[in-house]
């Protein structure tokens, strides 16, 4: 059986994480409904009302029968095992929040056909075409300078403290504890030690493209109020590229934790404590984004060019249009951003975010043969 | 400076971004040596074909309002704007002649007529010199 503390930890990550996914049905433009245009009059009907609450209604049966099996599962088990289930049930969340969202915005369209909804579409596009009253909306290169400066420190002291690390130790562990595919990497060597460096940089490196991709993300200005509308794309572009940084400075700090657990003597439910702080301040950061906005207003503005709904394939999960030169436009509904697939690069970035994880996945059981 | 088209309009997208350009040039909104945002940026912003900014900008250019600077990308003219050319006059005078003649046609005055051109010139002119917006 699981620690209390530990199941107490793991149990709120769980509810928490359920939660930020939940929540983000009541984010974005009240006249979006699963991604369905809704008329303005008609954003407080019931049952329109009802489809929102529907939503919430699957996502707690899902979240409560995955968190029954989850714990009939692990009651029996140790620390270590029990925790591969639970890290299953958090990635099962979002496939399953998927099928929440697919059956929500059938209702919706039904709602949409029954009620011959004629959304009126905004047929004028607005620019702004100076930009010397503003700067960039995203936090610039050096800002990402504190994350280098943290993989610096690691490195200098793993240097430091070079003969103090032994000359055997594990790499990686399973969940018994004992040393798995990675064992022939347990001899002290630049790889072993500095392991956790590379993926510092790998992921500063993801993450600040990540920012990169949110500077250019299109900045869509209602026509009726180009300046205000252009200043809530600039604050809310600054809120997403300041949680990226926040988050993305949290894991290289909690790498280089883990990197000095690893290399001295290795703590797995310190590792383990650790995880869960990273990953509650990751969620509340997140949460704490979504309430700013919405409080702000900041999740109303709509893309004025992606809002016609026969261009929103998969459930709404994608956006397919040839005409629009985005590779990247905003989610009709939730927070994030979803791909062009009409576009080549579009294609190339799904194929990489699939393809990448599957390639690793591949990877790691060929190296486990 | 903001830009507006639209969609249903008989005038093309690229002529009516080329209008509202040189407009903000003659309002002083945009000044000699500003840039402009890239081809893709502005066409991923009004959600238009790439094509169509693109032959605005080459036909702007071609005019010599817009220059492509190695460093600074598409930028207004730092240096002199193109003058009164042939070209122009003629274009000129026959969008102004079809205009005057359906003015008569419809009852304006002489006087009238040229008061709305000549305010229409101040109006366009008048902000020179402001902060661009």
């Amino acid at each position: 059986m699981m620690m209390n503390g530990t199941l107490i930890a793991a149990t709120s990550l769980y509810f928490i994480q359920a939660l930020l996914i939940s929540a983000q049905n009541f984010f974005g433009p009240r006249t979006l409904l699963f991604g369905v245009s809704v008329p303005a009059t008609e954003t407080q009907d019931l049952a329109v009302r009802r489809i929102r609450v529907q939503y919430i209604f699957l996502m707690g049966i899902i979240v409560l029968v995955m968190a029954a099996a989850c714990f009939s599962l692990i009651r029996y088990l140790g620390n270590a095992h029990a925790l591969v289930y639970f890290l299953i049930a958090l990635l099962l969340q979002f496939p399953l929040s998927g099928i929440a969202i697919a059956i929500c915005r059938q209702s919706a369209l039904r709602l949409n056909a029954t009620r011959g909804w004629q959304v009126p579409i905004e047929n004028r596009r607005s620019a702004i075409i100076s930009s010397r009253r503003f700067r960039s909306p995203v936090l610039g290169l050096p800002w990402f300078g504190a994350h280098l400066a943290v993989i610096v420190v690691c490195v200098v002291i793993a240097l430091v403290k070079w003969n103090d690390i032994p000359v055997y130790f594990a790499i990686h562990r399973n969940a018994d504890r004992m040393p798995d595919w990675y064992s022939w990497y347990s001899t002290k060597s630049i790889s072993s030690v500095f392991y956790e460096n590379f993926g510092q940089l790998i992921g500063t490196g993801l993450f600040m493209l990540l920012n990169l991709i949110a500077a250019r993300i299109r900045t869509s200005l209602d026509p009726n109020d180009p300046d205000g509308s252009l200043q809530k794309q600039i604050q809310y572009k600054r809120i997403n590229s300041f949680v990226i940084w926040g988050i993305s400075l949290g894991l290289t700090v909690f790498l280089g934790l883990f990197q000095a657990g690893r290399i001295y003597s290795f703590k797995l439910d310190l590792w383990i404590n650790l995880t869960f702080a990273l990953m509650l301040t990751a969620y509340l950061l997140l949460l704490g984004m979504l309430v700013y906005s919405r409080a702000k207003g900041l999740d109303q503005l709509r893309d004025f060019s992606s809002q016609e709904n026969h261009h929103w394939k998969m459930t709404g999960t994608f956006y397919c249009n040839p005409d629009d030169p985005a590779i990247f436009v905003p989610k009709p509904y939730g927070m994030g951003w979803t791909v062009n697939i009409a576009k080549p690069m579009g294609r190339l970035t799904i194929s990489a975010i699939v393809g990448i994880p599957l390639l690793f996945l591949v990877w790691v059981w060929l190296l486990s043969k | 400076m903001f830009i507006e088209l639209d969609l249903q309009s008989e005038t093309p997208l690229y002529e009516q971004l080329i209008n509202q350009l040189i407009e903000g040039i003659a309002s002083g909104a945009l000044k000699p040596g500003d840039p402009l945002p890239s081809v893709r940026n502005l066409a991923e912003n009004l959600g238009i074909n790439l094509h169509t900014v693109n032959k605005s900008y080459t036909l702007l250019k071609q005019e010599g309002f817009l220059q492509v600077h190695r460093k600074k990308g598409v930028i207004v003219q730092p240096d002199a704007m193109p003058g009164v050319t042939a070209e122009f006059e003629a274009k000129l005078f026959r969008q102004l002649r079809s205009l005057a003649a359906e003015a008569a046609v419809r009852g304006m005055t002489e006087e009238a007529f040229v008061n709305r051109c000549k305010r229409l010139y101040e109006d366009t002119t008048m902000k020179r010199g402001g902060d661009g917006q």
